[in-house]
């Protein structure tokens, strides 16, 4: 089954037809499914096979391939959230959707380097949204009992064959300037006052606006070789703080990456040798702004818009993606 | 390499190499843990991974021959995932290992096939491989082993055939004494009788003198 945007008559008829499923879509069509074998996250906007889109009568789906093996389905609130990997099976992968600024979004993003085992199997998946003009909160949703959450993640784990392995890729268009200021942080915290701009106590806010950052850029951390962003929620300039979108690690060194004059470009460039044929792919919904994706097709970049990635760990402005390979 | 052949006839052998991940004991493991290698990774597990272990080991939550013994079997795992051989390579070098595999591409799918064994076909021959390997090296130790024994058993039987003989020489010895002892025994006996009737033959000239 292509993954992509069906209508709801087209998504029942697969549910029906006992396909493993993970959907994407707006809280009035999600809530009409029957029960079955899926999960769901909330939001109506979408990089679909043609084009990008916001939509809230179509769902898009992934179907979970299971290779003839087991699949299980979990929900976690944030004093179960860190059992996933125990949950996971030997080999495969996990498929997990966590609804935004809940405790147990929180736990997961700020914990996840600290499970043991995190690194075992592939975990992938998205922070669900909802549509940014309305008043909507995001959900997900647990197919097998029916149940519609607020503050719980749910999650597919996938056995594969021993033949199989699973792999998450990312990309990033944006690189750390080496030239540019090194920011340090006192805690793993979504919301930073102080920090230590080149060894030097400084109020992140201040340092923003008198350096003129444009804030659709993400402050970016070395892993060894991997640019992970943490992307700016929102300057409070009165107050004097930063909220960010994933968390800030103590552990870390951040700087901000040079300026993208072309944004749709460069994420077009980055994302060409991107395949057709992938398990699960996402995108997040700052690339679709900023990027204007709306109405536009980049190369094979599919999958839900989503508030946040998840690859192993919480991810933001990256394009996640899920394949699964034979040795 | 061993011989292996398809149950299905008409697939067709495809033959690429694969990486084997270079063993614990390589001084780079623990170079690369400790921070005196610094290498820019390109597979999106390593990177997070050894970035995880490499902060565990700051915290003290891990020790570094720990995180080698884990980290070691997820690149194992994950040792066909995209560049992983490209980062292999750059921190052991460009003699890292790697191993031929043959693979098993079927051709038609109409063809009569005895079992559908294109996806389990390359398992099953590196679990062969395997089990070759171990069978030979089980067999060397057996054939040492058989070796060691049958030295045992041919010292054991001259040593043997050496006591059979000791003891029918013995035999032979205890034989002439008691064939010698019982010819003394009988000269004695001779020797009494003779005495005993010559004292009665004196006595009867004592008693028939007076």
């Amino acid at each position: 089954m292509e993954s992509k945007l069906y209508t709801f008559e087209e998504v029942v008829a697969f549910i029906k037809q006992g396909f493993v499923l993970s959907l994407a879509g707006d809280e009035r069509v999600l809530k009409e499914l029957p029960l079955g074998n899926w999960v769901a996250g909330t939001i109506p906007y979408f990089m679909d096979s043609d084009v990008g889109k916001f939509n809230q009568n179509l769902i898009f789906v992934n179907e979970i391939k299971t290779y003839n093996e087991d699949y299980r389905m979990c929900f976690y609130d944030e004093n179960t959230i860190t059992q996933i990997v125990e949950d996971s099976y030997k080999n495969g992968y996990t498929l997990l959707i966590i609804p935004p600024f809940q405790k147990v979004h929180e736990e997961y993003s700020v914990q996840a380097e600290d499970i043991n085992g995190l690194y075992d199997n592939p975990i992938v998946g998205w922070i669900a949204g909802m549509d940014l003009s309305s008043k909507d909160t995001p959900k997900t949703y647990f197919g097998q009992t029916g149940e519609i959450f607020e503050d719980k993640a749910v999650a597919i784990h996938v056995k594969l064959p021993e033949n199989m392995f699973a792999q998450i890729d990312i990309v990033n268009i944006f690189q750390p300037e080496v030239s540019n200021d090194e920011i340090k942080f006192y805690n793993n915290s979504f919301n930073v006052i102080n920090c230590m701009i080149n060894g030097k106590d400084a109020n992140l806010a201040k340092y923003i606006e008198d350096n003129k950052i444009d804030t659709k850029l993400p402050l970016i951390a070395d892993y060894s070789g991997a640019s992970i962003n943490v992307s700016i929620k929102e300057v409070n300039a009165e107050k004097g703080e930063v909220s960010f979108f994933a968390p800030v690690f103590q552990s870390k060194s951040y700087k901000f990456p040079k300026n993208l004059p072309n944004y749709i470009g460069e994420f077009d460039e980055k994302t060409k040798s991107l395949s057709a044929d992938n398990e699960f792919s996402c995108n997040c919904i700052l690339n679709y702004l900023y990027g204007e994706l709306e109405g536009k097709k980049i190369n094979n970049v599919k999958g839900p818009i989503t508030f946040g990635e998840i690859g192993y760990q919480l991810l933001n402005q990256t394009l996640v993606v899920l394949n699964v390979e034979e040795f | 390499m061993i011989n292996y052949e398809s149950l299905n006839p008409y697939n067709s052998i495809i033959k690429y190499n694969i990486m084997i991940i270079p063993s614990k004991d390589h001084v780079e493991w623990h170079e690369l843990l400790s921070g005196k290698l610094n290498v820019q990774l390109k597979n999106f597990f390593f990177q997070m991974k050894i970035t995880q272990v490499k902060n565990q080991i700051q915290k003290g939550t891990i020790s570094i021959e720990t995180a080698i013994d884990d980290l070691y079997a997820l690149c194992t795992k994950f040792s066909k995932a995209k560049n992983m051989a490209e980062d292999i390579k750059s921190i052991f070098g460009d003699d890292y290992l790697e191993k031929p595999v043959v693979k098993i591409e079927e051709q038609n799918a109409d063809a009569p096939i005895q079992e559908d064994l294109q996806a389990k076909d390359l398992m099953t021959l590196f679990k062969l491989e395997k089990e070759v390997e171990f069978y030979k090296k089980s067999v060397d130790q057996k054939e040492k082993e058989i070796q060691e024994k049958n030295k045992l058993i041919i010292t054991l039987q001259e040593d043997n055939i050496y006591l059979r003989k000791k003891n029918t020489a013995l035999y032979e010895v205890v034989q002439k004494i008691d064939e010698i002892e019982s010819q003394v025994e009988g000269q004695a006996e001779k020797q009494a009788e003779k005495q005993e009737k010559e004292s009665w033959s004196f006595f009867n000239i004592f008693k028939s003198n007076k």
